[in-house]
């Protein structure tokens, strides 16, 4: 159960990536994509605090992410090598989401808004994964 | 053993995908080899020597024209530019390393007009200094002829009138594009150029200011001005106000005061002006279309759409004929949107039916889907 669980999270976070990627595939590439992403990009700004909700989205994946490798380390005793490369792999999209957000911006890449959420869900989707992994890694022999 | 495998290869899934949507496509255009077509090339050289001239202010010129211009068959023309046309820099233009025309460079729109849509901006044309700086870049100076083509007949209308307005004396269009082109059974070439610079524009810029009406000037003048014609080249349901035509335009209507042009089935398209095989229609056929229009010759043509594009087509036709009393208002109905107390028509001004209110009391939800 587990195991389709993880599979299930892993394919949903892929999902995310791509679709991330393909917003801006076609941003660069379609006249009427970049344009369609600028007026959803104002429509969000206008509707929401959007600066504020990113910072506080991508605090609260890091903190889970910080909390979820503390108790994988913690649990050395019990993790498995595969554990191992998906909590790197999770450090390692949390740190990309985390600079997306920072670093870039509207003005750098158009789809910005549209594509940050895709790589945060992606992300959070690992953490909760590797929480799980944690939480249960005790259980198995 | 199977779960480490399954999450290996799932792992290597998400980084290549993260890494691959971050970064830029490879350019591999330099690397093709020159493709043959079916022409044999000595006629086709033969043909382009017999190739008639033409004026200055023609804008559509047929490729055997184009290719008697490559083969040095035109008087006056060894100076010369060939640009083809598309949204996205080289990297993101498929088209372009498929196949363009011996010796053409990558324009791309965004070299004349906004991208970000902002209220300064609104998809009109570049400061006056960027386009400077861009055309310069590409080698063009106001005494380059310069020949353009794309796969959208209006974005290249748009990057053509961009370097009118600008001060390029003879721009030429290749008409019917790259399909006539093939069709006429020329060369294409895979090998991505890229023009010498240029240091000197040769006047100022913009040489033809009047060429472009902004969003104030338009409403002013055709609330003022008998003479005066805003043209709506859009399609009828545009027009009409059933839709924006856009997915990124969420008010449908027309400015107070418009008459409608033509030109155009959806959006984005310019069917009216074109032929089946997209060469465009003769100012015969152009007369005829306008015949029921609510405007003349005579009057001063302002050409607007949705954001300036469309709008270009019948002003480089009646440009082509001398006409000199045409000009593009190049907000369209995009920049009016972005004014809550601008008026507009809703409906055909002729009937009964047609209302008339503000931007800011249109209904939403008339966005394209």
């Amino acid at each position: 159960m587990k195991k389709i669980l993880f599979v299930f999270l892993d394919l949903l976070s892929i999902a995310f990536l791509a679709g991330g990627y393909a917003i801006q595939y076609f941003t660069k590439r379609k006249l009427g994509m970049v344009r369609w992403v600028v007026f959803k990009n104002k429509q969000l700004q206008e509707q929401m605090p959007v600066d504020v909700l990113k910072y506080a989205a991508a605090a609260f994946v890091l903190i889970l992410a910080v909390f979820t490798l503390a108790g994988f380390l913690k649990k050395k005793a019990h993790r498995k090598k595969p554990d191992v490369v998906m909590a790197i792999f999770m450090a390692a999209l949390t740190a990309g989401y985390l600079g997306f957000t920072i670093l870039a911006s509207e003005n750098s890449i158009r789809s910005y808004y549209l594509v940050m959420p895709m790589i945060g869900a992606a992300a959070l989707l690992q953490v909760i994964r590797n929480m799980i992994a944690v939480r249960t890694c005790k259980y198995e022999k | 053993m199977k779960k480490k495998i399954v999450s290996m290869l799932l792992c290597t899934a998400m980084v290549m995908s993260l890494a691959a949507g971050c970064s830029s496509p490879s350019n591999d255009a330099g690397t093709d080899s020159k493709e043959e077509t079916e022409e044999d090339g000595a006629d086709a050289a033969e043909d382009a020597a017999e190739v008639e001239t033409v004026e200055q202010r023609t804008v559509y010129v047929s490729p055997a024209w184009v290719k008697s211009v490559i083969d040095g068959g035109q008087e006056g023309y060894e100076n010369y530019v060939i640009g083809e046309v598309s949204y996205g820099d080289v990297d993101a233009s498929p088209d372009y390393k498929e196949g363009h025309l011996p010796g053409a460079l990558h324009i791309d729109i965004c070299e004349v007009e906004d991208a970000t849509g902002d209220e300064e901006g609104a998809y009109n044309l570049l400061k006056a200094e960027e386009v400077e700086q861009y055309l310069l870049s590409h080698g063009i100076t106001k005494d380059t002829k310069v020949i353009l083509y794309g796969q959208d007949p209006a974005g290249v209308g748009r990057a053509a009138y961009g370097y009118l307005w600008a001060g390029a004396e003879d721009v030429k269009i290749l008409d019917g594009g790259i399909d006539a082109w093939n069709k006429a059974g020329y060369d294409l070439e895979t090998e991505a150029n890229e023009g010498e610079a240029a240091q000197d524009f040769g006047t100022a810029v913009p040489a033809h200011p009047e060429y472009w009406v902004s969003i104030e000037d338009a409403k002013d003048r055709v609330a003022n001005e008998d003479n005066f014609k805003l043209v709506s080249i859009r399609s009828k349901e545009e027009w009409l106000g059933e839709t924006s035509g856009y997915n990124y335009m969420d008010k449908a209507g027309e400015p107070e005061g418009a008459v409608w042009g033509k030109g155009a089935k959806t959006a984005f398209d310019v069917a009216d002006f074109l032929h089946e095989d997209g060469t465009i229609i003769s100012f015969d056929e152009l007369k005829e279309l306008w015949s029921d229009c609510d405007f003349t010759l005579d009057n001063h043509l302002s050409f607007y759409c949705g954001t300036g594009w469309r709008a270009t087509v019948p002003f480089l036709m009646l440009y082509e004929e001398g006409y000199d009393n045409i000009s593009v208002y190049d907000g369209g109905w995009y920049e009016w949107l972005m004014h809550d107390d601008y008026p507009v028509q809703v409906g055909d001004p002729a009937s009964d039916d047609c209302e008339h209110m503000t931007v800011g009391e249109l209904p939403t939800g008339k966005a394209a889907k």
